[in-house]
């Protein structure tokens, strides 16, 4: 079955196709009668290469030459391994569910084939992005989910955030892609080749700088793409777009995909202790922040954006400290959970009329009993509570991080898992029970949804419960650890038997208690009220204030990057402006000019004496620039002679010295 | 690289002194020179009849592509001169070439006259 | 007095029968035209459009062979074929964009095509000169009807007016151009290529060269449109009829890049280091200024300037690698920045209606709503100039930037990374204004066939080549086997 794997991308390409061509005019609101069974296929298919490779077979699928020049040789193939399988999996599920559930949520949506258009496409670059063979490959699945990234959460264009959020996250991954960029390209300066299997064979000729700057900048790209520090700041706003796509694309799948590159490229990581260890703190780092910010935002489904920066960085983490396959781990099971969360909401949402302000629900429980049953196994595997799936990911990557000696980091992430819990029980808490805080114009047609989102729902919350199951201890490693094994470099740290001193059941109870109180925290908090959470506010008012603000970290990139952007792009635009608003009057530009020289070099020597000189320099300059009214053709003529006597000047000057 | 600029170094003194000629002569004259304008003197006919009409005559547009046409086969004409003279050891060759040049102008002939250039009205 | 022609063969007139076709089509339409009544002008360009077809083909058989004659003078070789082929291709579908829209600007006379033949002629020379009075000749030969094409619509003032800035300019570079053949003839005694490689081969590299070289490169550069000689594209480019636009953003630019090619690596190749340098330094400039400064631009034909611009940056890096991956990177830029760039344009075109240019950003306003094919396509045209991939902007961009790794340019590479990651953002400006602003209830639109047929063709060359560029990308190794072959 393999060996047709390379079907897999073509059925949603397929759909996306007849949607694209025939949505708008012919398909309209049978949109999804094409889209949901590519999907379907597509899923069957990734299911029987799945079994395929659990049987041990890999492949290298070539279709066709793409870019072949004596120089660089990278075809269109698809690799399939363990790890592209798992990935497989991941993608195919999540997507068809969320296909099926979108039939509901979007169904009286004026632009239904244009949804789900954009949908399949973005399933077909995923799908691209981890059949591919080779970085540039990935790359170009790389770049299109960006793309359709951009165009769902521009979805609804009539409102003016929703493009902004679209702009935002677009040109913010464009700035960790140009990082991807350059690490391709020193890659293949150092090693001729961009083919994973190429790459990995030869990576040991590399040296360990070249390997270090190679993975530092591919990391960069990592953090743009899954919305990691100092990158993150788009996913949150991300959250404009349709519910099912934050599930698909901004919690489940996309995002991931920096996880995703980090465990493939883990021969070269195992290479560079460096790169790994800023994965790991960067990780850390984020998982840490995003929870606190998270704890402080109302919006229901901003809370679970926060959560899923959050739970990214535990992916990075655990890549980080040299666990990849508890990385991958953590991907899957956050799939199922994050996923399931966030069509839960996307179903509150839906029987809400669109309002996602905590503030305004409480109690829901009574109308949508599904829905807040499937939330909250989502919030238990969230919060890595035993058995759910959340817990077994979780626990092994803080377990790998406190073996391999990163004792400060284990802490910072136990921390976090409580942290974690709080918010999310907080959120639980705030929405399905307590008292009713729901304008009565909602309340009067409050339901559940209809089965077509609830099954989606279930179905995903079986696999929040049992995925985490393939994490079971198999004698050193775990089941799919050793599903894992053959493309996971693994890396020894030097300090592993210190850190055995402390018992594995010991953690695993540490973390789960860390986890119960954090909920017990929400419980006391936001459901006995024992506690007034807005006496809470005013005691840490300063606390309070940094993580609703966010740490003012959308201000500060405003100053320092885009202003200046702006104010650099104005600048040269002017200059050009000033050249172009003229009249043909070369004569006078240089009487002018003298004029000016003369009156302005002169009188402020003998009236203001030499200090106030340079100042008059400076506005005579000014003055100088915008009094010329020069020609257009002449002045032109002028920085044609200006600059080809530059370059004279500077390359004769090169020459002589 | 020195020594081959060395040539050029008069040139390029020639060159800043003209400049600084100009400057200092126009520096001089600004300094000394009184400075009370009135607006006759500053019309451009300070002196001699005053004019009567404005400077630009009208013509004919027609002028201009006659004059055009004319110099294009004029410079076809003289062409022919160095060719007439070395017609003999040119030969063929020489005599296709010039064939193919005539035959191109003659084509742009024909060109004007069917867009009526060479015709007044 | 009969014996100093005796050394001299015949040349070989094989090598010039595209350039002979393409001077008779010229001159035919040229008589056939006052024929031709008013109604049925769209003769011209079907006949302008047969004789591209005709002349690719020629010019196909020539793939593969390698003449050089006219004393040296005149070289058919792989290089000078692809690029023939590539104006061929570039050019048929200019004129298949101009057909309806000279009709639209009441401008529909067959002196258009007629003088698109004349320039391509003098390309033609262009690409094939070994000769620096060739390149000259061929410059010129393009260069006029160029200036008569930007003023066409005789009754538009902005038309007439970008005419004689262009024209102005274009003379007066031109000077400075045959400044640098002068310093060369003085410093070497010759004006061919061959000579001159030859002179510094034996005598060593001489001063006055270095001059000649940016002088070169400075009088090439107007029709580059490269920092600081850019100046007059956004003002020409906004002018000159949108047809036009889509013209000499591409093929005299792309022509000028060739002939600048050969000239350094032919000519100048024991001062690679040299010119490399002086190259970098205006590559640099070029993608700065022009990306940045189209961020501002409100006029899609201004953007699209400053962005022709920028693209000139990254070409030139195509050249300064100096190596084979430069070279036949670079024929593969030429190909899908034609297609990219004068898809661009085309979709101004298919924008202009009654009253409107199609030029402003607000013209692009609702497009998505009112057709969404059109907008679709545009995207496709927007990404690939941006780089994105699977278009083949993407695949270009990669090649050229390869090659200036290959050839050890880290820094260059770096900032043009940084740029084109500058450049989205305005590129995505037009996007947004077509998907995310609401239509303005004005004049429908015409979408004439020609147009449509044109951008459909654009976009599915921009989508398959950059899927699968083998067959750009074989005519691109050819080409760079003629000046690394050995």
């Amino acid at each position: 079955m393999i060996e047709y794997a390379w079907l897999i991308p073509v059925f949603p390409l397929v759909g996306m196709t007849i949607n694209g061509i025939f949505g708008i005019k012919y398909i309209k609101d049978k949109a999804h009668w094409v889209a949901v069974p590519a999907l379907g296929l597509s899923w069957l298919f990734s299911i029987l290469v799945f079994i395929d490779v659990l049987n041990g077979k890999t492949a290298l699928i070539e279709l066709f030459d793409w870019i072949i020049t004596p120089d660089i040789n990278v075809k269109v193939a698809f690799w399939i391994d363990q790890l592209t399988a798992v990935m497989l999996m991941v993608v195919t599920t999540l997507s068809f569910w969320i296909h099926v559930y979108s039939i509901g949520y979007m169904g009286h949506d004026p632009g239904y084939p244009r949804y789900f258009t954009y949908l399949n496409m973005f399933v077909f670059f995923m799908l691209i992005l981890v059949l591919g063979s080779s970085y540039l490959l990935l790359f170009v699945g790389w770049e299109g989910v960006g793309l359709c990234s951009y165009l769902l959460i521009g979805y609804w264009y009539e409102r003016e955030s929703a493009w902004k959020a679209g702009m935002k996250a677009f040109i913010t991954n464009r700035v960790g892609d140009y990082g991807f960029i350059l690490g391709m390209f020193t890659l293949w300066y150092y090693l001729g080749t961009l083919n994973f299997n190429e790459v990995f064979a030869k990576a040991h000729t590399l040296s360990p700088e070249i390997v270090t700057i190679a993975t530092l900048l591919l990391f960069a790209g990592a953090t743009g793409k899954s919305a990691q520090i100092p990158l993150y700041v788009w996913l949150p706003d991300a959250m404009e777009g349709p519910t099912p796509v934050s599930a698909l694309i901004h919690a489940a799948t996309m995002v991931t995909a920096g996880v995703y590159m980090v465990a493939r490229s883990n021969v070269l990581y195992s290479m560079a202790p460096l790169s790994l260890e800023v994965v790991a703190i960067i990780g850390c780092l984020t998982a840490f922040f995003a929870a606190t910010i998270g704890t402080s935002q109302f919006d229901l489904k901003r809370v679970l954006a926060y959560s899923t920066v959050s739970q990214l960085g535990y992916m990075f983490f655990g890549c980080g400290v040299g666990a990849y396959a508890s990385g991958i781990f953590h991907l899957m099971t956050h799939a199922f959970f994050k996923g399931l969360l966030f069509l839960s909401s996307g179903s509150v949402m839906h029987a809400m009329s669109d309002v996602l302000d905590m503030r305004l629900m409480g109690s829901l429980k009574k109308y949508m009993p599904i829905t807040s049953f499937t939330f909250i196994i989502g919030g238990l595997a969230l919060a890595g509570i035993p058995p759910f799936a959340g817990f077994w990911s979780k626990d092994e990557i803080l377990h790998h991080a406190f073996t391999s000696g990163h004792i400060t980091l284990w802490f910072l992430g136990t921390l976090t898992a409580g942290i974690t819990a709080y918010y999310t029980f907080r959120a639980v808490f705030m929405t399905f029970f307590g008292r009713g805080r729901i304008p009565k114009v909602i309340k009067e047609h409050l339901h559940e949804s209809p089965p077509v989102m609830t099954i989606p729902l279930i179905v995903l919350s079986i696999g929040a419960i049992f995925a985490g199951f393939v994490g079971l201890k198999k004698g050193e490693t775990t089941y799919f650890g050793e599903f894992l094994a053959p493309v996971i470099h693994v890396v020894h740290h030097a300090n592993e038997g210190h850190a055995k001193a402390i018992p594995e059941s010991m953690l695993i109870a540490l973390s789960v208690a860390v986890g119960l109180t954090g909920i017990f925290i929400a419980y006391i908090v936001h459901m006995k009220k024992l506690i007034d959470p807005n006496e809470w506010v005013k005691r840490l008012w300063f606390l309070h204030r940094v993580f609703y603000r966010k740490y003012w970290v959308d201000e500060l990139y405003f100053a320092l990057f885009i202003d200046r952007t702006l104010d650099l792009a104005f600048f040269s635009w002017k200059f050009d402006q000033w050249i172009i608003d003229g009249v043909v009057n070369g004569a006078a530009w240089i009487s002018r000019a003298f004029a000016w020289i003369t009156r302005y070099c002169t009188e402020p020597f003998i009236v203001d004496g030499a200090v106030n000189g340079a100042s008059y320099v400076v506005d005579l300059s000014a003055r100088v620039l915008r009094r010329v009214q020069t020609g257009l053709v002449s002045n032109y003529m002028l920085f044609v002679v200006a600059g080809t006597v530059c370059l004279l000047t500077v390359f004769m000057f090169i020459r002589l010295f | 690289m020195y020594q081959a600029i060395s040539p050029y170094v008069p040139v390029l003194i020639l060159i800043l002194l003209a400049v600084l000629f100009g400057v200092v002569t126009l520096l001089i004259a600004w300094l000394v020179r009184p400075n009370a304008p009135y607006s006759e003197k500053l019309s451009p006919y300070e002196c001699g009849v005053e004019p009567l009409q404005p400077g630009k005559l009208r013509m004919s547009i027609r002028f201009f592509v006659i004059v055009l046409l004319f110099l294009l086969f004029d410079v076809e004409a003289v062409f022919m001169y160095p060719w007439a003279v070395m017609y003999k050891p040119l030969g063929w060759w020489g005599f296709i070439e010039m064939a193919l040049f005539v035959i191109i102008l003659f084509v742009g002939y024909i060109y004007a006259w069917l867009k009526g250039a060479l015709e007044w009205e | 007095m009969s014996n100093f022609l005796a050394g001299i063969q015949f040349p070989d007139i094989t090598a010039i029968i595209p350039e002979v076709i393409a001077l008779i089509i010229g001159c035919l339409i040229l008589l056939i035209d006052p024929f031709i009544p008013k109604q049925k002008k769209r003769l011209n360009g079907y006949i302008a459009l047969f004789g591209f077809v005709v002349l690719f083909f020629v010019t196909l058989s020539y793939l593969g062979k390698s003449i050089v004659t006219f004393f040296d003078m005149f070289s058919v070789d792989n290089f000078s074929t692809s690029m023939k082929l590539f104006f061929f291709v570039a050019n048929f579908v200019v004129v298949l964009i101009s057909l309806r829209y000279l009709e639209m600007e009441d401008s529909n006379l067959g002196e258009y095509y007629a003088l698109l033949m004349f320039a391509t002629v003098g390309m033609m020379v262009m690409v094939s000169s070994k000769d620096l009075i060739m390149f000259y000749i061929g410059l010129e030969t393009m260069a006029i009807p160029l200036y008569v094409l930007a003023g066409f619509i005789r009754m538009n003032e902005r038309s007439a007016e970008s005419a004689l800035k262009y024209l102005l300019m274009g003379v007066f570079v031109s000077g400075i151009f045959l400044y640098g053949i002068a310093l060369t003839y003085g410093a070497t005694g010759s004006t061919k290529l061959v000579d001159i490689v030859r002179f510094t081969y034996i005598n060593g590299v001489n001063p006055i060269l270095f001059v000649a070289i940016i002088l070169i490169a400075c009088g090439l550069g107007l029709e580059i449109a490269m920092v600081p000689f850019h100046f007059w594209a956004p003002d020409v480019y906004e002018g000159a009829p949108t047809s036009v636009t889509a013209f000499i953003s591409v093929v005299p630019k792309v022509a000028a890049i060739a002939a600048l090619l050969r000239v350094y690596f032919e000519g100048f190749t024991f001062f690679a280091p040299y010119w490399q340098t002086v190259l970098w330094l205006l590559s640099a400039l070029t993608m700065i200024i022009g990306n940045v400064t189209a961020v501002v631009q409100d006029n899609v034909k201004r953007m699209l300037a400053y962005s022709s611009v920028a693209h000139a940056g990254y070409m030139l890096m195509g050249i300064l690698s100096f190596n084979e991956l430069g070279v036949s990177s670079l024929v593969y830029y030429f190909f899908a920045y034609s297609f990219m760039n004068i898809g661009a344009f085309a979709l101004v075109i298919y924008l202009r209606r009654k009253n409107i240019v199609g030029d402003r950003l607000e013209d692009f306003r609702g497009l998505a709503q009112k057709d969404p094919i059109a907008a679709l396509v545009m995207v496709v045209f927007l990404l690939s100039l941006a780089g994105v991939p699977p278009t083949v902007g993407f695949v270009g961009k990669f090649l050229i930037f390869s090659a200036a790794l290959k050839a050890g340019f880290y820094w260059l590479l770096v900032i043009a990374v940084v740029t084109s990651v500058i450049s989205l953002y305005y590129y995505f400006k037009i996007a947004r204004s077509m998907y995310l602003e609401e239509p303005v209830a004005d004049e429908p639109l015409l979408q004439p066939l020609s147009v449509k047929i044109a951008i459909f063709l654009l976009a599915i060359l921009t989508v398959v080549f950059g899927v699968y560029p083998t067959p750009i990308m074989n005519l691109a190794d050819l080409s760079a086997k003629v000046f690394f072959g050995y």
